[in-house]
């Protein structure tokens, strides 16, 4: 996971996301129309959702298959917060807050549970929620969802919120790398490659993996207000439990575990596929193929590949250098 | 004395199987005290109790003066209390300095690396002499390094008490040497040691005092010297004298076979990863002969057997009835005549004795089954009563014989036994000893790992004995039983491994 930041510094990493952004943030409108813009937007916010579940299933190596029932929940609590009376900054707080202490409700009863038996422990527990917000008619409006959400007057405007999105991105993505680098960052770690050792050095690993239910969680419940505000609009269907694989998929391909795998993940598997329309419904048969290749010949994602080659420059150039100074002491 | 760590009655159970029973151990401030015993004796489940791993289901362990009996692993490590685990378990996708910062996250700043920390995890790296591979990978350590980085790990706690569990095994002179020297350096700064350790010559050379566990009851406890020299002990390691007599007149010797070659292994040589567990050994067994192979924990026994049956990597070459068997694939190996009873039986515990049996069999024709089958409860009368008990419900004997009877089914011209005595009672053992002679006297040549020598050498026809790996001694049943190499083999030679 560190893998981003071994090779340079936070500050530098900073200065590049945040330089990313902006460049984003300018050239994309020149290029893009309103409709790839909105896809964009799309992407992004996909982005958010991957990175959350890294901290889970990439960092934790727990895998959870609830990342669209916290995105669900963030998204109705924002809306039904909102629509109390409540400004935005509160409500948002308060969606982030429940999604997390919902994290922290689902990761406790499942601290005991691994593999295939999370997996579906989890997955029920997104089937529930989409249940409960079809369902809960006087609460949710069922499936007919909840339209006009005022949000921060943006929805539609998919030129301004690309700023707001990308600032929230960039945010999320810094902080992920922080975490990953510090010390906290190496517990992570710990408990990855073996939790018994990891207990055996004084880690606590049940508040560790619970920690990361709640982060992962929050992550979920950010990317559900972000969507309220881009589209003004919400119903069950976006967050249906069938949506889950999708955001799972976009963490394997780009690189479990790695910030810049979410992207690459996000980006190959909404937007791209817009750009490859003629293609069609092909492409996700094109995709899968994809899944099934990285998973056998990339076990560090499409990000590993990069991160490699770029890596693989570096020390180049650095043998280059010390070719030369031995160079110089034979001469001399 | 003053005693850090403090056993009281400390009993597990799993089940119906008795780990430990009552052991009562106290290890006092600023020694190296050392726990011993056969394969099997309840060394690990201690380790993992005292650890906080497992919690007993009898008796007290107290620490520093407080009760920690059922207190969770990461809160002993943060009261001073560190471990290291048999099976080296580094963080491996770190770098060694990483896996030291990784262990001290009690003992730094909770967000970001602070200076302090990070002059004290130079320190310990350069205690143990890992300075100069402190950023490579932990994963690409070779087997010395590796064992030091766990110590390392547990030193990063800055702990009162360090349990290493097996620091030695699978080290060359050179590293153990190395071994011995961190462990000397970590007492003299006041570290109270607790070590499980199967060479013996380093236990006598480094352990103030012995506790030999045996059963999972404390068998002896005192000096290097007292230990070496207690019947006891002897007995626990070796096996009885008066027994093996008693045994050796009821039952006689095994046959000597027809001194046709059988089996014919040279130059075997097994490595795990960069240890290596079986150096270049010989050995032959004849048609219809039964022949031990004898030698303490970690010898290299069963991954010499192993490698015979196909499932270690090796190199080397084995010859089966003048077949090349390094060229076929293991699942050929039944059908030409060779037959394995793994160590702790692996039996198909949901089936029953007589469908365990039928497994057995798997590739032979139907219309023998029955025939087959008959054979084996006459062989094994005990089994005729439980032949429709599910396998996991049968005492440790019974599953012995299950275990032998259903590699019989194949009909074996050798059949590899590997510690066929482990965790049954004497006179169990003895059972299945006598069960041996009479199929061996049918005609099977037989291949015998053990442990409990005494008893294996009073039936075989002959012996050799493994040390670190190599062969060491070889003879005639009785030439062996009376070569003190084999004494040695087990209990160290009193020597100090400089």
């Amino acid at each position: 996971m560190a893998a981003d930041a071994s090779t340079l510094t936070m500050r530098t990493l900073a200065i590049l996301v945040i330089a990313t952004a902006i460049l984003c943030g300018l050239l994309l409108p020149r290029f893009l129309s309103v409709y790839y813009l909105q896809v964009a937007d799309v992407t992004l916010i996909n982005i958010l959702l991957v990175l959350g579940l890294n901290f889970i299933l990439g960092f934790g190596g727990q895998m959870s298959l609830a990342q669209c029932a916290f995105f669900g929940i963030g998204a109705y609590a924002f809306t039904l917060l909102q629509s109390a009376g409540m400004p935005v900054p509160v409500a948002a707080i308060g969606a982030i807050a429940l999604s997390a202490a919902v994290g922290m409700a689902l990761g406790w009863p499942t601290l005991r549970l691994k593999g295939h038996y999370l997996a579906l422990c989890t997955l029920a527990f997104a089937l529930i929620v989409e249940r409960l917000l079809v369902n809960w008619e006087g609460l949710t409006n069922g499936a007919n969802g909840i339209t006009a959400i005022p949000g921060i007057g943006l929805a539609g405007e998919n030129d301004k919120m690309l700023w707001v999105l990308l600032a929230v991105v960039a945010g999320a993505y810094l902080l992920q790398v922080w975490i990953a680098n510090g010390p906290l960052g190496l517990r992570i770690r710990a408990l990855r490659d073996d939790p018994l050792a990891a207990q055996a050095v004084g880690v606590d690993i049940s508040r560790l993996k619970i920690m990361l239910f709640v982060i992962s969680a929050a992550y979920g419940g950010l990317a559900g207000i972000c969507y309220v505000l881009l589209r003004g609009y919400i119903s069950p269907d976006v967050f249906s439990w069938q949506s889950t694989f999708s955001y799972l998929a976009m963490a394997v391909v780009g690189g479990l575990g790695s910030p810049l795998g979410a992207v690459l993940g996000a980006i190959l598997y909404t937007f791209v596929p817009e750009l490859l329309r003629f293609m069609q419904e092909y492409y996700f048969a094109v995709f899968g193929v994809m899944v099934i290749l990285v998973i056998t010949f990339l076990p560090t994602g499409l990000s590993g590949l990069v991160l490699s080659a770029f890596r693989g420059l570096r020390r180049r150039e650095k043998s280059y250098a010390r070719s030369d100074v031995t160079h110089h002491e034979r001469a001399a | 004395m003053n005693a850090l760590l403090e056993l009281t009655g400390v009993t597990k159970r799993f089940g119906g199987l008795t780990a430990l029973d009552g052991i009562s151990l106290s290890v006092a401030q600023g020694t190296i005290h050392a726990v011993i015993g056969p394969n099997g004796s309840g060394k690990t489940t201690l380790f993992n109790i005292i650890s906080g791993i497992y919690v007993p289901t009898e008796g007290g362990v107290r620490f520093a003066g407080a009760a920690v009996t059922s207190k969770p692993l990461h809160q002993l490590a943060a009261m001073g209390l560190a471990r290291t685990f048999q099976n080296t378990r580094l963080f491996a996708s770190m770098t060694v300095r990483q896996n030291v910062l990784a262990a001290r996250h009690g003992r730094s700043h909770p967000w970001r690396f602070d200076q302090e920390n990070a002059r004290r995890v130079e320190e310990i790296i350069q205690f143990v002499g890992l300075a100069d591979v402190a950023d490579t990978s932990a994963a690409s350590l070779p087997q010395g390094q590796r064992r030091l980085l766990e110590i390392a790990k547990a030193l990063a706690l800055e702990p009162r008490l360090v349990l290493l569990d097996e620091p030695h095994g699978g080290l060359n002179h050179a590293e153990t040497a190395r071994l011995i020297e961190v462990i000397r350096q970590m007492h003299a700064r006041g570290m109270t040691i607790l070590l499980i350790e199967h060479e013996m010559e380093v236990v006598m050379t480094l352990a103030d005092r012995i506790t030999v566990l045996n059963f999972g009851k404390v068998l002896a406890e005192g000096s290097p010297a007292d230990i070496q020299r207690n019947e006891a002990v002897i007995e626990a390691y070796l096996g009885r004298a008066d027994r093996e007599a008693e045994l050796h007149t009821q039952v006689g010797r095994a046959a000597e076979g027809t001194g046709v070659p059988l089996l014919e292994v040279a130059d075997l040589t097994v490595r795990y990863g960069d240890i290596e567990a079986v150096r270049k050994v010989s050995l032959n067994v004849g048609t219809g002969e039964f022949v031990a192979l004898l030698g303490n924990n970690g010898a290299g026994k069963s991954s010499t057997l192993k490698a015979i049956a196909r499932l270690a990597q090796a190199s080397g070459s084995v010859r089966f009835a003048g077949h090349e068997l390094t060229k076929e694939p293991t699942e050929r190996l039944v059908g030409m005549g060779l037959a394995l009873v793994p160590e702790r039986r692996r039996l198909f515990g949901g089936l029953t004795v007589i469908e365990n049996l039928k497994i057995g069999a798997y590739g032979r024709p139907q219309s023998e089954l029955a025939r087959l089958i008959e054979e084996m409860l006459e062989l094994f009368p005990n089994l005729r009563r439980l032949s429709a008990s599910l396998a996991f419900s049968l005492s440790g004997g019974e599953q012995q014989m299950l275990a032998i009877a259903r590699a019989l089914m194949s009909r074996p011209r050798l059949l590899l036994l590997d510690e066929p005595s482990l965790g049954l009672a004497p006179l169990l053992v003895e059972q299945v000893f006598s069960k041996l002679v009479e199929v061996n006297r049918q005609g099977t040549a037989i291949l015998l790992v053990e442990q409990n020598a005494r008893m294996a050498l009073s039936v075989a026809h002959r012996g050799y004995v493994l040390s670190s790996g190599r062969i060491v001694a070889e003879g005639s049943a009785a030439e062996v039983a009376r070569d003190p190499r084999l004494m040695g083999a087990y209990l160290g030679h009193g020597e100090a491994a400089e």
